[in-house]
């Protein structure tokens, strides 16, 4: 499904490339659940934006689904993350002004959704994720937990085939946090969703069945989880 | 999703309740004041426009120099219409006839006498409809020509004298003065003059019976109309009807009506020079329909009131607009977030580029709501300031005003939302979502120009205001040479008292003076501020001078509170003398001609006679023509009642029962003056009649000042505030590092006070230059006043450091902990 080839990232200032990343070279499988780890500064938000088509890297190669979007126009962009791709963050960024229920709508108006089918979606995600009686609040009325529900609920609206997540528990508590990747989990194993995540935790790592290991810009070690985890 | 984009907009804008309420209420200000601008314009440039043929129908009148001197007049010898009727077919139709300045005094059989009213009326041949094509609402114009005593009338002439338009055969009473019988009108036709606005001005018409004239009609000035036929070149007919006149008026000088005589148009300009002195004469006919914006006659047309509304329209609105972009600029940080956010949902940047316009097209709403209320509370204020009659609701034009205003609404809504519009849709998502994001680098130095721009603009009005209001002051406190106050004048009407002479003069000078409360009673030919109308020659050691000559009755002088400075002033048991051998002189008169002591024997040209005059006086100045002309070299002459008529009556009262005085006046006058009309009129008031447009344009300046200003510190506090919140990390940072409440609200006043200081400089040059100009018309004028400079700018720096510290003050004393706490 995705296909890294030879990435580099790096920033000149003063005539100085400073490397963010470097020589990456990956593929990630449809179905996979990836865990990018390392120390702060590694280079992990990075490529993650890079995977999100969110940063364009300095050099190398990037397939998505089997075409080359290294150098995409706005356009196309906005297509793939209408139909594709589903963005989970760190600080949820839910948009303030907008009630549980819109918040979840806007990706489907966005991709003009008619509006029985966005109901009826809707109704669904809330009702799995147990906030339906929360449809009406607006994000600030919620605890951080709800908040990154409702994050994930908005990522999965427009049922994407990948989800990116940036440190998703990074701000919750560990029963919370716990909660949320069981959630993942499930998507991942259930749905076949692929879900790419950049975390700290090992605890956390340990629910993907893939670890990739950076450190300086460098993935150090890609190695695969055994299945011991249980649910 | 336009929905929801609205929903949003509006729960935005509940959210930032303070920076909303500042944008709209700016943009409301100044929408209200582009709106009444806009009535204004509308109404000066809707005159005569009412019928497509008036741009084809001209006015005549003859512009020429004989024996030196220019003649100018709006009026033309009825020579040309016949000319034009004769020689001219591309002319479809030509009328002449008293069309400006004449005034009718009437009133209604239930009115007495004291009651009239003056209107403007044009006394027309028949030809007049047909040239100036106006539309009857009641009975038929034509009819104002079946007798002599037919009229039309206006409506609002008919609404304000009987309160309806329906008055066909209605009678009015027209006061023709105590010499003549009152005539009796009837009204046969009403026209609109609110659809049909004319820059005429006249509220009757009347048909003017043109073979009373006789053979005197080739002589007699007209004003003179005339509409081409539809596709002839304008330019060239007004060429032939030119040569046309001058080879006709030569002829007619000349004597010769041979209709075969032919004369080239050098040898008709050669007769005239001849003949009459004629040394160059040229027709100036101008479209009807451009009259009222500008014409030949008028050295200060509309047309440029017109442009400095205009200008300071857009000022207002394009500082509203400033206002918006800035504080929407500085919200942009707030909403960079959401930008992020959406895109990576999938929003296209047109799509939140739609939303934040939307956004600003709510707030333009509400405001041009808001403004629509201003407008209309302000009017009847801007209508007593500019004496007009400017109706928002309810007028002709009430839908293209309308109209017209939407289409600034539009444009107001790209100038103030594009640009916020498109720095917010162009955030990158990467950069604003990892936090730490900043756009105050990005359009901090735009957000100063405009801040600049904005603070320039206001002070400058201030300033040119200050000073306006400093000319003002002068001019109402500057000793004009006579005591104003308490000055009253009336004219006499009835002919042989005007003839009386000082002694015949006594018995109704007792009879004033018994008067409780009039102090002193006196006459001379004109009210003492005033044009006298008189003008004679003195010679002394061969200087001649031309000087405006008063004539007077003897205590003159002292009733109007004049001041001799030299010699002394007439005297009533010298009178014999003194009216055929003694002369006052003004200061100026006395400089000019070159004298250096009173007692001096100087000559005045009397009927084409020089007699010799003694000096005995010197007066000094007296100022009464404004402060435009340098004073006029006057003198004071007691002779010649008989021919130089002594028609108005000066009062000296005295200070208490004011109100009382003149009503027994008035009871005396009817005795003194039976049948008469009188009307009193107060020194005081005619001279601040004569500075009533300066204190039109004081006041607007000063309107726009104030609006400007209230709207650039609304910006102000709401950027103030915004820069206060934003840098509430650093203030905490710095307060636990040791920094006090004081060197924080320098801190945060620095850079304000820094833009201000530059607005200022900008300001008081832009000020200075104006306000050098407008002095430019004053021959009496203040030295620039630089307190006002200085005063306005110290202010402005004040009112800046007190809004930016209120602004801040919350965000210093806030607990560093808790800005600190959140990462």
């Amino acid at each position: 499904m995705i296909q890294l080839k030879n990435i580099e990232k790096y920033y000149s200032s003063k005539g100085i490339k400073h490397y963010v990343l470097r020589h990456v070279t990956t593929t990630i499988k449809q179905g996979e659940f990836v865990s990018i780890m390392g120390p702060s500064g590694a280079g992990k938000s990075t490529l993650l934006n890079i995977l999100g088509m969110l940063e364009e890297p300095t050099y190398g190669n990037y397939e998505f689904m089997d075409e080359d979007v290294t150098n995409l126009n706005e356009r196309k962009r906005i297509e793939l993350y209408r139909n594709h791709i589903g963005f989970v963050f760190q600080a949820y960024h839910l948009i303030d002004e907008m009630t549980v229920y819109e918040n979840i709508e806007a990706p489907l108006l966005y991709k003009k959704i008619g509006s029985s089918e966005r109901k009826s979606r809707i109704a669904d995600l809330l009702d799995r994720f147990n906030i339906v009686a929360k449809k009406d609040l607006f994000p600030n009325q919620l605890s951080g937990g709800q908040q990154q529900l409702v994050g994930i609920a908005r990522a999965l609206a427009a049922q994407p085939s990948i989800i990116l997540a940036d440190e998703p528990t990074g701000n919750l508590q560990s029963a919370q946090a716990e909660e949320i990747m069981q959630l993942f989990q499930k998507l991942n194993k259930e749905e076949g969703i692929t879900i790419i995540q950049v975390t700290h935790s090992e605890k956390n790592a340990e629910y993907g069945n893939r670890i990739l290991h950076i450190a300086d810009g460098v993935v150090k070690d890609d190695v695969a989880v055994r299945d011991s985890v249980k649910i | 999703m336009f929905k929801l984009n609205l929903k949003i907009a509006w729960r935005n804008l509940w959210k930032n309740k303070t920076y909303a309420a500042i944008n709209i209420f700016g943009l409301a200000i100044g929408l209200a004041g582009f709106m009444i601008i806009l009535l204004y314009i509308n109404k000066e440039t809707g005159y005569d426009k009412w019928n497509p043929a008036l741009k084809r129908t001209f006015i005549v009148s003859a512009d020429f120099t004989k024996n030196g001197a220019e003649n100018k007049g709006t009026k033309i010898k009825g020579l040309l219409s016949q000319v034009i009727d004769e020689q001219i077919p591309e002319v479809e139709a030509v009328a002449i006839g008293g069309i400006d300045g004449r005034k009718l005094d009437l009133r209604t059989n239930k009115q007495d006498k004291e009651n009239s009213n003056l209107f403007e009326y044009a006394a027309v041949d028949s030809n007049f409809f047909k040239v100036y094509p106006l539309q009857a609402i009641r009975g038929r114009m034509e009819d104002i020509y079946s007798d002599k005593n037919s009229v039309a009338i206006s409506y609002s002439a008919a609404v304000k004298i009987f309160g309806t338009a329906e008055v066909l055969g209605k009678v009015l009473l027209n006061n023709r003065g105590v010499n003549f019988p009152e005539a009796s009108l009837v009204i046969k036709a009403v026209w609109d003059d609110r659809t049909q606005p004319s820059s005429f001005g006249f509220d009757f018409i009347k048909g003017d019976d043109l073979s009373a004239y006789g053979n005197q009609i080739s002589t007699t000035p007209f004003t003179t109309i005339f509409k081409l036929k539809n596709g002839f070149n304008t330019e060239e007919v007004i060429y032939k009807i030119n040569d046309a006149y001058i080879i006709a008026l030569a002829k007619f000088q000349n004597g010769n009506s041979n209709a075969n005589l032919k004369l080239t148009k050098s040898q008709a300009l050669k007769i005239l020079k001849e003949k009459e002195g004629i040394t160059s004469i040229k027709l100036i006919t101008e479209t009807i329909s451009n009259l009222n914006l500008s014409n030949f006659y008028t050295t200060n047309p509309k047309e440029n009131t017109i442009y400095i509304l205009c200008a300071l329209a857009s000022f207002l609105i394009i500082i509203s607009c400033i206002n918006y972009t800035n504080l929407a600029l500085v919200l942009a940080q707030t909403r960079a977030k959401e930008v992020g956010v959406k895109k990576v949902l999938g929003a296209y940047k047109w799509s939140l580029i739609q939303q934040f316009f939307t956004e600003t097209g709510i707030q333009c709403f509400i405001a041009f709501l808001f403004a629509l209320i201003f407008a209309e509370l302000l009017l009847p204020q801007v209508n007593y300031i500019l004496t007009d009659n400017l109706v928002l609701f309810n007028s002709s034009h009430t839908w293209s005003i309308l109209g017209q205003v939407g289409l600034i609404l539009i444009a107001i809504l790209f100038l103030s939302g594009a640009y916020p519009a498109i720095v917010l849709a162009r955030f990158l998502p990467a950069r604003v979502l990892k936090g730490n994001f900043s756009t105050s680098n990005q359009i901090g130095s735009l957000r100063k120009g405009l801040v600049i721009f904005q603070f320039t603009v206001a002070i400058a009005l201030v300033i040119s205001f200050g000073v306006m209001f400093a000319q003002l002051s002068f001019m109402k406190q500057k000793d004009i040479g006579l005591a104003k106050d308490q000055l009253m004048s009336v004219s006499i009407a009835g002919f042989e008292k005007r003839k009386l002479n000082p002694a015949g003069f006594e018995g109704i000078k007792s009879r004033l003076l018994s008067i409780d409360g009039v102090a002193a009673v006196t006459r001379a030919t004109e009210q003492p501020i005033n044009d006298s109308g008189f003008e004679d020659n003195i010679t002394y050691n061969n200087n001649t001078l031309s000087v405006e000559s008063r004539y007077i009755d003897p205590n003159y002088f002292q009733t109007i509170g004049a001041e001799i400075i030299k010699g002394r002033g007439y005297d009533y048991n010298l009178l014999a003398s003194d009216s055929t051998q003694s002369i006052v002189l003004n200061e100026t008169a006395f400089k000019q001609l070159g004298l250096s002591k009173n007692n001096t024997q100087i000559i005045i040209d009397r009927n084409d006679e020089k007699v010799k005059v003694n000096v005995v006086g010197v007066l000094k100045d007296i100022q009464a023509y404004g402060f435009e002309s340098a004073i006029m070299p006057t003198a004071y002459l007691v002779s010649d009642y008989p021919t130089h008529w002594r028609r108005s009556i000066i009062f000296r009262l005295k200070t208490h029962n004011l109100q009382k005085t003149v009503a027994d006046i008035k009871i005396a006058w009817k005795n003194i003056d039976p049948g008469a009309n009188p009307k009193f009129l107060y020194a005081d008031e005619v001279f601040a009649k004569m500075n009533s447009s300066y204190e039109i344009s004081e006041k607007i300046i000063f309107s726009f000042g104030v609006v400007t200003l209230v709207i650039s510190i609304f910006g102000l506090v709401g950027f103030a505030a915004f820069n206060a919140k934003m840098r509430i990390k650093e203030i905490a940072v710095r307060r636990i590092l040791g920094a006090t409440t004081t060197s924080l609200l320098k801190l945060l006043n620095a850079d304000f006070v820094k833009l201000v200081l530059i607005a200022m400089f900008l300001a008081d040059i832009l000020a200075f230059i104006y306000m050098q100009k407008w002095f430019g018309t004053f021959a009496y004028r203040i030295n620039m006043p630089i307190t006002v400079f200085l005063v306005v700018n110290l202010s402005i720096i004040l009112i800046t450091i007190l809004t930016v510290s209120l602004q801040s003050i919350r965000a210093i004393k806030e607990n560093p902990v808790k800005a600190l706490k959140y990462e």
